[in-house]
């Protein structure tokens, strides 16, 4: 018999639950911090953006989400779409509760790659999760030297926005040309109006050094990258973050598998070079 | 390192007699159950858990077995499960297994009608991922053996061993049969299977008749993909991993409803090209043994064989 201190990747690092907060209106999407039991888990568990982490509750099963916290943080933080039967039970999870982690799992947004680059985020709906940690990263790590940020993020509604309060702290940064955008007209919202892949055509977003960065619903992102062909971006150019149905997390269940990639282990970040010629099956 | 044994039939037995003193001796033969059964268990528990103190503890045995009498292709199944399921960080469970089992598998006297090992490139008489094989001669055995441990103990019984100078000779021969059959074109889907990812035809033609059953994955001696479970027994349960298979429509299906492969077209595609294009590009090898059971087994009678025939004319 083993227990938990043993290295095991199907095993879970115990956390609390420290904060829950509802993030969207219509109380379908909820952030948790997350705090590890263990201190010298939380020291093991060194992730950078655009890794994800396996949410366990025993009984009930596995999820995979995308980290959404800066790595200096010291709690985890993860935003859960109440969708299916482990989502629902993570909704039911209040301050105090028990649960277990896995990971962190899969490579991190090109990081080396946006040194001395400009960078342009464009999301869509709560695919926003770990481009907020990578905006965080960057912002507090100046040895990049990243020479300006394109900050495109669209929701339904004024509502659907996730983390709120970053937004409005981005939106005074002078580094930063934020556009945020809302499907259509809303009372109150004084903001941009129309779907990302329009905000994007009408952007001027210039591919010339730069890294551009896209996550978000499949239709956003399939209408959204012709715009960015014809603004002149390279595939090499472009990165996205795939979400598939894994389980395992470490490239052994099978069902994530794209063409010779497992998107748990080899990605979940991509640059468009990569997804060429590979069935379009995300 | 390599060795070559000469046995009769009365040293043969006495060995299996004197290791059946000391670990598990299990006899083996070709059935329509792989051996992936025992190796990569169709159910298997990762660990078991309480949902009140939050303790997780998993039960990893380690029973050293040895398997004999298994046909080459079904050896095979440690070699290419290993490629997956070793690559960092390792499977625990497998590895477990695994690194537990010896293999004396036995070349084949005869190919049975879907047997194909020798149209992709193996044979009835390779050692695969096998410890040892048994290949059957006019006065007994020729064992050849891969594995330190079994090779120990077979000079301490003191049968004398002679050192295997070419590890590429071929063994087998004069013991298996050896059949004029055309080699299936697996090399265009090595090397040009992305060509045909959008040849809705091929797809269509392949997957018109399929049932999407997923026999034909769960008897794979190369298929693992696997869902993980959680059994609840009220306060307590267990972590439990499944086979499952890329035919079925809930595999890819995410939570929101969005299947990024919708028909039993793309779960075709992703079945062949995993095995015969992604396995190689990934691992080098490709993931099939030829031992016909996917053939064997279809209730609707489709041929890998012919797929893989077809496929040819659309890699470009």
């Amino acid at each position: 018999m083993r227990n938990n201190t043993v290295s095991n990747p199907y095993m879970t690092l115990p956390v609390r639950i420290a904060k829950v907060s509802f993030e969207s209106e219509d109380r379908s999407l909820k952030t948790l911090e997350l705090q590890f039991i263990n201190e010298s888990d939380r020291k093991q568990f060194q992730f950078l953006p655009g890794q994800f982490l396996e949410f366990s509750i025993p009984g009930k099963g596995e999820s995979p989400f995308g980290i959404a916290s800066n790595p200096s943080e010291e709690i985890i933080r993860i935003t859960v779409n109440r969708t299916g039967f482990v989502t629902e039970a993570i909704h039911q999870l209040e301050v105090g509760d028990f649960a277990g982690i896995r990971g962190p799992f899969g490579n991190t947004y090109p990081l080396a790659l946006m040194k001395q680059k400009r960078v342009s985020i464009i999301s869509g709906g709560f695919a926003f999760t770990t481009l907020a940690s990578l905006l965080d990263y960057l912002l507090e790590h100046e040895e990049f030297g990243i020479t300006g940020y394109d900050l495109i993020y669209g929701a339904r509604n004024p509502g659907m926005l996730l983390y709120k309060s970053k937004l409005d702290q981005w939106k005074g940064n002078p580094k930063i040309r934020s556009i945020i955008t809302i499907d259509k007209e809303a009372s109150g919202w004084t903001g941009t109006t129309g779907f990302v892949p329009t905000v994007v055509e009408q952007s001027d977003l210039q591919p010339n050094q730069a890294i551009a960065v896209i996550c978000g619903p499949p239709i956003m992102i399939k209408l959204t990258l012709p715009k960015l062909v014809e603004k002149g971006f390279q595939t090499d150019q472009v990165y996205t973050s795939l979400e598939r149905r894994m389980k395992c997390g470490i490239g052994k269940c099978g069902r994530c598998n794209i063409g010779p990639y497992y998107v748990c282990k080899d990605g979940p970040v991509f640059s468009l070079q990569q997804l060429e010629g590979l069935p379009a099956e995300y | 390192m390599m060795r070559f044994f000469k046995l009769t039939q009365q040293d043969w037995e006495k060995f299996l007699q004197h290791q059946s003193t000391q670990i598990a001796v299990v006899s083996m033969e070709k059935s329509k159950h792989p051996f992936k059964h025992i190796l990569f268990p169709p159910h298997e528990t990762l660990f078991y858990f309480r949902k009140d103190t939050h303790k997780e503890l998993s039960e990893i045995k380690e029973n050293k077995v040895l398997y004999y009498g298994l046909p080459p292709c079904d050896a095979k199944t440690i070699q290419l499960l290993g490629l997956n399921l070793l690559a960092d960080p390792a499977d625990p469970y497998f590895q477990t297994i695994r690194d537990n089992t010896v293999i004396i598998s036995k070349a084949c006297d005869h190919f049975e009608p879907n047997c194909f090992c020798d149209q992709i490139g193996g044979s009835p008489g390779a050692l695969n991922g096998a410890s040892a094989i048994l290949y059957t001669v006019e006065d007994g055995f020729h064992l050849l053996v891969n594995h330190d441990w079994l090779s120990e103990q077979l000079v301490q019984m003191n049968f004398i061993p002679s050192e295997v100078e070419n590890e590429k000779a071929d063994f087998s021969k004069g013991s298996v049969p050896v059949r004029e059959i055309k080699p299936l074109p697996i090399d265009h889907l090595r090397e040009k299977g992305l060509s045909t990812i959008s040849k809705t035809a091929l797809w269509e033609k392949v997957s018109a008749t399929c049932l999407a059953c997923g026999i034909c994955t769960f008897l794979c001696p190369a298929c693992y993909c696997f869902d993980i479970q959680d059994i609840s027994f009220g306060r307590v349960g267990k972590r439990e991993r499944t086979y499952d298979s890329c035919l079925f429509s809930i595999y890819t299906t995410e939570a929101s409803g969005h299947n990024p492969r919708p028909t039993i077209k793309e779960r075709w595609r992703q079945r062949l090209l995993h095995k015969f294009t992604y396995y190689p590009m990934q691992y080098g090898e490709i993931g099939c043994t030829g031992c016909g059971r996917c053939i064997s087994e279809c209730p609707s009678h489709i041929d890998i064989r012919e797929v893989i025939r077809d496929a040819e004319q659309y890699c470009e």
